[in-house]
């Protein structure tokens, strides 16, 4: 079991939706709190960027920000967030837009390395221009930083079982916590950590090995309620197995009879119990390289 | 760079697509985003010569061999390279080299296809050099490893050294 930590998260971003009373308090002047930011969620036209309002929805509604473990906080620009920072606010994770109207890129990436040099922040570039993105991350100098840093792209829901909006909500709920609300495909999905998968970001896993649209119809047919006995239950329907040499320590995908024939290996695992006695990503492993060692 | 000369391209031939030689993957159901390209990426992609080390050369202690099993075949991405021999020579590229365009797999680290840019190439896999001066070879690569013949494993480690890599050693062949 996680201890349950409070989490700060900085949502950098500069088309928030304007306010009257807000620019007349001037709001964004400052950090935004969660309350404003969720008072725009609830009452402001976000036009295009309504996948970025449901995520602060998603965020503030949630059970660990109602109590009290997750401070989010929204920032027009990066210059305010890394004047939070000198004032001495560490944030645990970062969605970063990419795009703030300058007109040269590099103004951007040079922020994004200040935020990522000042902090020890989890960073989700987060960007309607993800494509022209790579070509100033793919440096050198981020090199270092590369473990803590994903690019998204805003509003897609076509590039993994998760959206990037449904991404980056498990990411966060499943820093202060195992069991979570999470989104996939939209559907609410309760999550608690199990056997099989110990943080919601392992359904990617199950993507791979079974399929996006093998596993969405399951997890359909288990009303999206992911725990030991459901996990467990569509690995076995699945009925995918794994060959086991136990002697030479390998485990062989079914797919490679050259190698089972050669290795004299006849015992068969299944995929939950590939899991169980090793774990999903050694069963991603195998599934994927052919071979793997145990 | 020492291209690969007839007789080598005799043993190593035919050029092969990517999965070409899996059982059962294919480009268009196993590729994925991100996996396809490799424009980004020719800084860090190294024309294999005299024994010349590749750009983030980083190289693995004798107890992370042992930890990771990699004379038996085992990997370790921190301090794997990935190789490839295409159409003119050997490639080399440090495995875990961002790829922010694989974030939506949870992957963000280049793979076999980055460095071939998903072209046709000979043979593919891993090498690890290690502290103890030797440069630990495999043939693990699902888009172009996996070599027929014993006869182009014993090429791919020939041309290495042909080129001037020094102290090659073959780690267990897993397939």
């Amino acid at each position: 079991m996680m201890e349950n930590k409070p989490i700060t998260i900085f949502l950098i971003d500069d088309e928030f939706p304007t306010n009257a009373e807000f620019i007349e308090q001037g709001v964004y002047d400052n950090a935004i709190s969660y309350e404003h930011l969720y008072h725009l969620a609830i009452s402001e036209n976000w036009k295009t960027l309504h996948f970025l309002q449901e995520l602060i929805k998603d965020i503030v509604v949630s059970i660990p920000c109602k109590n009290g473990l997750i401070n989010l906080m929204g920032f027009k620009n990066p210059s305010i967030a890394l004047s939070s920072i000198d004032e001495g606010i560490t944030p645990d994770v970062i969605i970063y837009d990419w795009e703030y109207g300058m007109s040269n890129p590099t103004e951007s990436q040079d922020l994004l390395l200040s935020l990522l040099k000042l902090t020890k922040a989890f960073i989700f570039v987060y960007s309607k221009v993800r494509d022209e993105i790579p070509a100033f991350l793919n440096k050198k100098i981020f090199i270092q930083y590369a473990s803590r840093l994903q690019l998204f792209l805003k509003g897609s829901t076509s590039h993994s079982i998760f959206s990037s909006e449904e991404f980056i909500l498990q990411y966060i709920l499943g820093k202060v916590t195992d069991n979570v609300k999470i989104k996939i495909q939209g559907f609410d999905v309760e999550f608690t950590s199990n056997t099989f998968l110990k943080k919601a970001g392992d359904i990617l896993y199950l993507e791979r090995i079974l399929g996006r649209i093998y596993l969405l119809e399951e997890l359909e047919k288990i009303q999206f309620d992911i725990n030991n006995y459901t996990i467990e239950n569509l690995l076995n329907d699945s009925k995918g197995f794994i060959y086991f040499n136990e002697e030479k320590g390998l485990l062989i995908n079914p797919d490679e009879p050259a190698i089972i024939k050669s290795t004299n290996a006849h015992e068969k695992l299944s995929y939950s119990q590939v899991v169980k006695l090793y774990s999903i990503a050694k069963l991603e492993e195998v599934l994927e390289k052919g071979v793997a060692l145990i | 760079m020492p291209k690969l000369n007839a007789k080598q391209i005799g043993v190593l031939r035919p050029l092969i697509n990517p999965f070409e030689r899996s059982p059962n993957k294919t480009i268009d159901k196993d590729l994925y985003e991100g996996e396809q390209h490799n424009d980004e990426f020719s800084e860090q992609i190294h024309d294999g010569v005299e024994n010349h080390p590749p750009p983030q050369y980083t190289e693995i202690t004798l107890e992370e061999l042992e930890e990771h099993r990699i004379l038996e075949g085992g990997s370790y991405r921190e301090k794997c390279f990935l190789w490839v021999i295409d159409a003119l020579s050997i490639k080399i590229i440090w495995e875990d080299t961002p790829n922010f365009l694989r974030s939506s797999i949870g992957k963000p680290w280049v793979c076999h296809t980055n460095i071939t840019g998903c072209s046709q190439a000979y043979i593919g896999g891993e090498m690890y050099f290690c502290a103890d001066g030797n440069i630990y070879v495999n043939f693990k690569s699902d888009r172009y490893g996996r070599p027929e013949t014993e006869e182009k494993r014993k090429m791919a480690t020939e041309y290495m050294e042909y080129v001037g890599y020094k102290n090659i050693k073959r780690t267990k062949d897993l397939f």
